[in-house]
């Protein structure tokens, strides 16, 4: 039974293998290529909806706060406004490059790595940054009312800290953990690079 | 309007250059996803990726490698990019040297049926990082080292070696003492 070159030979095993027959058809792809188009343009409303919305908090916050939070929220918005013109401006060339197959794999698949490494950059400064910077704001606002108002909103206060903590945290956690994945790229780009030396 | 270019609604040309892909290498498509892919869904989802981009990549050829190159070129490019989205980049993913040195849990275990065959060589091929992939998918669909070298990149030297490793480690986890896996 060892010697059984269909069921121990690995190419025979793997070229043999049962496979489902496609149902992609011209039809199908045509289909694909509409709910593409369609998912890029709710992407591109969900952004400005997003915006909007971000863009009222920090508003309203501009209309409370004074001096230094109300800079810090003018320029959440500003910050905001300006991403979500670089954050879409690559929407449509996002899922393949046109030039893509030309490259081999090894091209190809740094070119991927790379351009992960980049969006994931780009999610940091153009989409978390101005968040994190109302965020901050805001806690920075709501403790500035709570230390005029003085005791009155004490107890406010200190029944926000949980609030306050979990929002720390995420902030924190989201910005290590997208630098852990930045990290974890660049080791990739690296293992590429050493590969293309050996190639030389 | 850049999209333009990238997203249109396609031209004569590029579906027959598609008709003539899917006809040809449709179930080549179909294996090269079950190595990115373990979830049956899921690589459904993936084969219908390839099978869409391969036609929008076909707006774009001209004949300056063989049909079946660039069939591998994109379909390896989209699964590559499946396996950097779901983030299984940073999970323990494998080069063929590191999976050489890794014992083997199944090892004097001979499976005498070809499922259970081919699901130990599936979980072989999904521990390896992309690029390793693209060869041991090559060497298992029966490419020659020229053919590799077309789709991956990757010098003759470095093929190769790779090719080397991987009988080893085949020879090694489906017994072959070497010769069968040549």
């Amino acid at each position: 039974m060892r010697n059984d070159s269909s069921t121990n030979d690995p190419r025979t095993i793997w070229q043999n293998q049962p496979t489902e027959p496609s149902i992609m058809t011209l039809e199908k792809i045509r289909q694909k290529l509409q709910e593409l188009h369609a998912k890029t343009r709710r992407g591109l409303l969900g952004g400005i909806a997003v915006s909007l919305v971000f863009a009222g908090i920090s508003g309203y916050g501009i209309a409370l706060g004074d001096g230094p939070v109300r800079a810090a929220f003018a320029f959440a918005i500003a910050w905001s406004v300006a991403g979500q013109y670089f954050l879409n401006r690559g929407m449509w060339s996002a899922a393949l490059p046109a030039d893509a197959p030309l490259g081999t794999g090894l091209e190809s698949y740094r070119r991927e790595v790379e351009r992960r490494r980049y969006l994931s950059g780009r999610f940091l400064l153009w989409s978390f940054g101005p968040v994190a910077l109302a965020i901050a704001a805001l806690i920075v606002l709501l403790l500035s009312f709570g230390i005029r108002r003085g005791m009155l909103l004490k107890g406010t206060l200190l029944n926000m800290i949980p609030f306050f903590s979990v929002l720390a945290i995420w902030i924190v956690g989201v910005f290590v953990m997208r630098m852990r994945e930045r990290r974890q790229l660049q080791r990739e780009i690296d293992e590429l690079n050493d590969i293309e030396r050996a190639n030389l | 309007m850049g999209g333009t270019k990238s997203i249109s609604t396609g031209t004569a040309r590029q579906d027959d250059l598609y008709r003539d892909a899917a006809a040809q290498y449709g179930s080549s498509i179909e294996r090269l996803a079950s190595a990115y892919e373990a979830d049956p869904e899921r690589r459904r989802d993936l084969s219908q990726d390839i099978h869409f981009q391969l036609w929008r990549s076909f707006q774009g050829y001209d004949g300056r490698c063989s049909l079946r190159t660039w069939v591998y070129r994109v379909a390896h490019h989209v699964a590559a990019s499946h396996v950097l989205r779901e983030r299984r980049i940073f999970s323990k993913l494998v080069s063929l040297e590191e999976l050489e040195m890794l014992p083997d849990k199944d090892q004097g275990q001979f499976a005498a049926d070809q499922r259970r065959n081919l699901d130990r060589l599936s979980v072989l091929i999904q521990q390896l990082k992309p690029l390793d992939r693209q060869v041991i998918v090559s060497y298992l669909e029966d490419m020659d080292a020229v053919s590799i070298g077309e789709i991956t990149g990757l010098s003759p030297g470095n093929i190769a070696m790779k090719i080397h490793r991987i009988k080893n480690i085949l020879a090694r986890r489906f017994h072959q003492g070497g010769g069968h896996a040549e």
